[in-house]
């Protein structure tokens, strides 16, 4: 891996057998790296300080309930050791121009501040730094510096300034003893010469707080199911220690409430996500892996447990960890003002009963979205998306990762909502397609 | 990419946009009485007549800078105590 900043090329009508992938999530980085152990040159783009995407965040993946970071943690090595893979972390990509095989591409290095060939992680500045702020990694529950680095694992591990709230008062550039931090650094555009491009751009979480009768932003003990993530993982703001925002106790009566923003026509979601059953499940398991005597519940609509180990999975919740699951949407979520406690009012569809269940917490299990820009950015492409926001391919059925323009393919969640190993195999699929795209010009002849 | 995926605007939330000197005041308080020994945040709270939220919000923030640790369970709350 290389962050140097002299990668502007100037083959003007020649065509290139480099790579770029957009997006350094799962998908993203199983992408470059396929392309890259075929021999090709990979400029792999992230939008935020490190790559990793949203796997980095959770605590256990289902169904085998493997440590997300220990999966991840030789990937992200991998990819940054790897000779072939160019990384660009901080970056974004503004502008694309040209066709298969000969694409120009205008990349914004947005500046971190710091020198990252002289930064070593260390983190004497984090100590000096004054600015405390709500990290993004840890769902805004927990604490980073206007200086930070977003997760001990981060690739490039590198320190980032973060400048909406940076103050400029220069002590972090005082006590760095190589100089790595360097306030006049700015902005700079670069421009790529590509002959394939990547589209892995992930998703975005649906937001909670679009349901108010829900309870998200109106009571501390109703959390979304990224924060719970956060709070029960050994890194986490709280240590691995499940606890109420409220009072600091361990909740022993724990709801999750299921398709939050999915299969909701009136919210604009009509898809389901896929990966919501299967996680809700997984973190009730967590509860109660965490606290056995804890009653967990689960409030849900339908269970959709459609892959390898998924119904099995399901049934051990359900008969060795005890979750009790009650199938109905819920009407609403209301706080015990004395106790901060949260009634949950549900119709029981399958007792055809109304009822009233107190819980100690509620976590609330969001659908996923398209990010907020895509149709922008692969518009500027000449790509389009479908009705749900997703990039839309040439054949759902023949050329799943192949968009309509030649040369351009797309894996993870930006074609829709998918898991880990769906994500990894689409990734795998799309740096198979920009290979033939490399190798022999048009793939399609 | 790494998102924040999460719009949550309660109390916990607008604690940071507390003036610092405030912040340095209530960990202040809170390192008094710690200095007396370990404390839960119902103790934490009642001694130092701070919110309970407010005390949660303060522990992380402690926590994350390696100030103090949790040394034990109590019941349904954890034992804090400085780090020496």
């Amino acid at each position: 891996m290389t962050e140097s900043h002299d990668m502007t090329k100037t083959l003007t009508g020649e065509r290139s057998r480099d790579a770029l992938v957009i997006g350094g999530g799962v998908a993203g980085m199983q992408a470059a790296l396929d392309i890259a152990s075929q021999g090709f040159k990979v400029y792999l783009v992230e939008k935020s300080p490190s790559i990793g995407g949203r796997m980095a965040q959770l605590d256990k993946t289902f169904p085998t309930l493997d440590c997300s970071a220990c999966i991840l943690t030789p990937r992200l090595s991998e990819v940054s050791r790897h000779p072939d893979i160019e990384l660009l972390a901080y970056s974004e990509v503004k502008d694309v121009k040209g066709e298969e095989g000969n694409f120009r591409v205008q990349v914004l290095r947005k500046t971190r501040k710091v020198h990252v060939d002289k930064c070593t992680a260390c983190g004497n500045c984090l100590s000096v730094c004054p600015v405390e702020v709500p990290n993004e990694f840890d769902g805004n529950l927990g604490f980073r510096k206007a200086i930070y680095m977003p997760f001990p694992q981060a690739t490039p591990a590198v320190m980032t300034i973060d400048a909406d709230t940076c103050i400029d008062c220069n002590r972090c550039a005082k006590e760095c003893d190589r100089g790595a931090i360097d306030y006049t650094l700015t902005d700079e555009t670069v421009e790529l010469h590509v002959g394939a491009i990547i589209l892995a751009t992930g998703y975005r979480l649906f937001d909670v707080a679009k349901y108010p009768r829900l309870g998200y932003n109106r009571y501390q003990n109703v959390i979304n199911a990224l924060e719970y993530e956060r709070l029960i993982n050994a890194a986490g703001p709280t240590m691995g220690h499940l606890l109420r925002m409220s009072d600091g106790k361990a909740p022993k009566k724990i709801g999750f409430i299921q398709c939050v923003g999915a299969r909701d026509i009136q919210k604009g979601v009509p898809l389901c996500s896929r990966i919501c059953c299967m996680y809700g499940i997984k973190n009730a398991v967590m509860a109660k892996e965490h606290d056995p005597e804890a009653e967990v519940t689960i409030y849900y609509l339908d269970i959709r447990a459609f892959g390898k180990g998924f119904e099995e999975f399901y049934e051990m919740a359900r008969t060795r960890f005890g979750v009790k699951f009650v199938r109905g949407r819920v009407g609403d979520v209301n706080e015990d003002a004395a106790t901060e406690n949260l009634i949950v009012r549900v119709e029981n569809t399958e007792t055809g009963t109304v009822e009233d269940v107190v819980h100690d917490m509620i976590i609330l299990s969001p659908g996923v979205q398209p990010p907020i820009d895509l149709s922008e950015m692969v518009g500027n492409m000449g790509v389009h998306v479908d009705t749900d926001g997703y990039v839309e391919v040439e054949d759902v059925l023949l050329a799943p990762v192949d968009t309509k323009i030649p040369g351009i393919y797309v894996c993870g969640c930006a074609e829709g909502p998918r898991d880990i190993p769906d994500s990894v195999a689409a990734g795998s699929a799309a740096a198979m397609r920009a290979a033939i795209t490399l190798v022999k010009g048009d793939d399609k002849n | 990419m790494i998102q924040s995926g999460t719009q949550l605007q309660t109390e916990y939330t607008s604690f940071f946009k507390q003036k610092r000197g405030a912040i340095r005041k209530q960990r202040a308080v809170i390192q008094k009485v710690l200095d007396l020994g370990p404390a839960t945040v119902s103790e934490i709270s009642e001694q130092a007549d701070l919110a309970k939220n407010l005390v949660v919000w303060n522990i992380i923030g402690m926590l994350r800078w390696g100030m103090i640790e949790i040394v034990e369970e109590h019941g349904p709350e954890l034992v804090y105590a400085l780090k020496r």
